[in-house]
């Protein structure tokens, strides 16, 4: 099997709280060495727990993104331990980091979308990596999913005819047509208009309070996702300067630097 | 092969996903299909086009030989190319005639040296192979030949190649009268045989005829004309192998007796073995290649580059760099394939125009058709290997900015 990475589904045997889907702890990233080495994170201690909506926000250079990178096995742990869906990425080898990827719903900031795929043909591309999961054929997943996003008449259309809203939600699509326990998002809504934006917040918290208790981590500035997360994390120089539970109004943690 | 069975079964699903990726990504910008097609057609019609001029070579070398109606062949044992013919007495074949089981042996004379033919619009005269035999012995296996022969048999009279090359010979007719060597001929029909790499036009006359034209051919008696070919035909029942080595072994040592198939085959080894030319052309072949998969790569390349963010983010959510390089090696495949039927289009009417333009014969063979598919196919797929290491430099980190 060359082509598929099989996912490895089952629980791990590491020891960990399974209500949590991110677990970090002292976590330290630099990049470059020697004397151009630039650290981005100086020891990041982050729980965040299944079915949560977080925000990550903070100053440009404060390691939001570097943090995403990281959770989605995108880079390697350099310091630290992070645990994620069970799996302690520091354990992860190359092949099982793209594997564990496909737990994983990945929304850029740019859609990045192939211009010569339809709408559907885009989403597809993510569809296949499991085809075996239950809700219909490949092509009814993503159909209905892309219905529910508002794209039931532009399933055929190819990228450039669709607006960059339009694009941008094709992309999320493609992010959540496999049912992720987890999603990553860097600035998912900065190119929608306020309808749209609610359709993208109303479906995150869908999949979070759904049976699968999908979690959605957030890199973003925009306020109609502030408001309406449970958690707003503030990373500043590589530090969580502070880490607000929205929804009761309390502050779990505040460090100031 | 079960192996490949159990692969394909099981990937099923990414090699056609890969294949509906590959094909729209190729088609995708019209301007860029229409340069990548142009720049591996152009190494295709390259391939094509050697290859047809080394097939002109062999088969225009041959072209006598293979119309020569006759079981065995007296030659000089000087002789290495036909081309460049080298005589012997008549009465070399006048010993094989009376041979058992030998129905006829007659002469051939091959002149080029000592013939000029003088253009009736200017003037200028050039050098013409001049083919000659008794007309009655039908020698040449081509139909206007035989159908002419009273017509030629007369003093003075040729046919002329409609394919010899008209801006070297002039444009030749039936019933133009000019002369050979200074002296009158009329042109009394003409036949279709083409040139090669050595003459330019081709007539054909009455071995009586030649000797008018060139005494220096004619001995002291009629056993003493040198003459180039013996053209011997067996009678039916008797063993052409045979004959050939009792012929070999009663004759001087200064010819060879040779079947129609050692005649050809020592031909075509001179010019494909001997001669550099054949070897250019296969350089020139090999060239093609290379310039094929240079341009391949660079088109292929830089679609991969313009599309690595693309790319990117299919690594991110899983994809295995092996499914994305299967599709940029169908790319290179799809597009193997139209610049190949593109290529082979153009190489036809190229063909065409070569053959009026110079009387060579080009053919397109199918198993150089074949030949040149599987070098484009491996052109391309190698180009596609090459340019989908890139996709080694799609970093999905990178999509987080």
């Amino acid at each position: 099997m060359l082509l598929d990475p099989k996912v490895q589904i089952s629980k791990p045997p590491d020891s960990f709280d399974d209500r949590l889907a991110i677990d970090a702890k002292g976590i330290a990233f630099s990049f470059g060495s020697g004397d151009s080495r630039t650290p981005a994170l100086r020891g990041i201690d982050l729980a965040i727990e299944r079915g949560e909506i977080v925000v990550l926000t903070g100053p440009s250079g404060s390691g939001k993104t570097t943090f995403l990178t990281l959770a989605g096995a995108l880079r390697s742990v350099q310091e630290g331990s992070l645990h994620v869906l069970g799996r302690d990425l520091s354990k992860l080898s190359g092949r099982e980091q793209k594997a564990h990827r496909k737990r994983i719903g990945f929304i850029f900031q740019l859609h990045n979308l192939f211009g010569s795929l339809k709408a559907i043909e885009n989403v597809r591309m993510a569809a296949i990596l499991r085809p075996d999961l239950e809700g219909g054929s490949i092509d009814s997943r993503c159909r209905n999913l892309l219905v529910e996003l508002g794209l039931g008449d532009r399933l055929n259309h190819l990228p450039a005819r669709l607006s960059g809203g339009q694009r941008q939600r094709v992309a999320i699509a493609r992010a959540l047509v496999n049912r992720p326990e987890l999603i990553l998002a860097d600035e998912p809504t900065a190119s929608l208009d306020s309808e749209s934006g609610e359709i993208v917040v109303s479906l995150f918290r869908k999949l979070a309070q759904g049976p699968e208790r999908t979690t959605v981590v957030i890199v973003t500035h925009d306020p109609r996702l502030l408001d309406r997360a449970d958690r707003v994390v503030r990373l500043v120089d590589g530090r969580v300067e502070s880490n607000t539970r929205r929804s009761r109004n309390t502050v779990v943690t505040e460090t100031d630097n | 092969m079960n192996t490949m069975k159990y692969f394909l079964l099981n990937n099923w699903i990414f090699i056609s996903e890969a294949a509906r990726l590959a094909g729209r990504n190729l088609v995708a910008s019209f301007f860029w299909l229409v340069s990548a097609v142009a720049g591996t057609s152009f190494a295709v019609i390259l391939m094509m086009l050697q290859t047809g001029f080394k097939n002109a070579l062999e088969d225009s070398t041959t072209s006598v030989i293979d119309r020569l109606d006759g079981d065995l062949f007296i030659v000089s044992k000087r002789m290495y190319i036909l081309a460049i013919p080298q005589t012997f007495p008549l009465r070399r074949i006048e010993a094989a005639a009376g041979f058992a089981g030998v129905k006829s042996a007659y002469p051939l004379m091959i002149e080029n040296r000592r013939t000029s033919w003088r253009r009736s619009g200017d003037g200028v005269s050039r050098r013409i192979r001049v083919i000659a035999y008794p007309p009655r012995s039908d020698l040449l296996d081509i139909a206007e030949v035989k159908a002419t022969r009273d017509a030629w048999s007369a003093p003075e009279t040729a046919l002329a190649d409609s394919l010899s090359k008209p801006h070297l010979v002039g444009r030749i007719h039936t019933g133009d009268v000019s002369e050979l060597s200074r002296r009158r001929l009329k042109i009394v029909g003409m036949f279709s045989l083409g040139t090669d790499f050595h003459n330019d036009g081709t007539l054909i006359m009455s071995d009586a005829n030649l000797l008018r034209y060139v005494p220096e051919r004619a001995g002291s008696s009629r056993g003493d004309d040198r003459i180039d070919i013996g053209v011997i035909k067996i009678q039916p029942g008797y063993r052409i192998d045979q004959i050939e080595s009792a012929i070999a072994a009663i004759l001087p040592g200064d010819v060879r007796v040779l079947s129609k198939a050692e005649f050809v085959a020592k031909e075509k080894r001179f010019w494909k073995r001997v001669a550099p030319i054949g070897i250019v052309f296969d350089i020139g072949v090999g060239v093609g290649l290379i310039v094929g998969m240079a341009i391949c790569y660079q088109v292929l390349f830089a679609e991969v580059s313009d599309r690595l963010a693309e790319f990117a983010t299919m690594k991110a959510i899983g994809h295995t760099e092996l499914f994305l390089g299967l599709a940029v090696v169908i790319q290179a495949l799809l597009l193997a394939a139209i610049s190949f039927a593109v290529g082979l289009a153009i190489s036809a009417g190229l063909y065409r125009l070569a053959h009026a333009a110079t009387g060579l014969p080009m053919d397109m063979r199918i198993g150089d058709a074949r030949e040149i598919l599987a070098l484009t196919i491996g052109m391309c797929s190698i180009a596609g290997l090459l340019a989908a290491s890139r996709l080694k430099t799609a970093d999905p980190a990178a999509l987080f900015k």
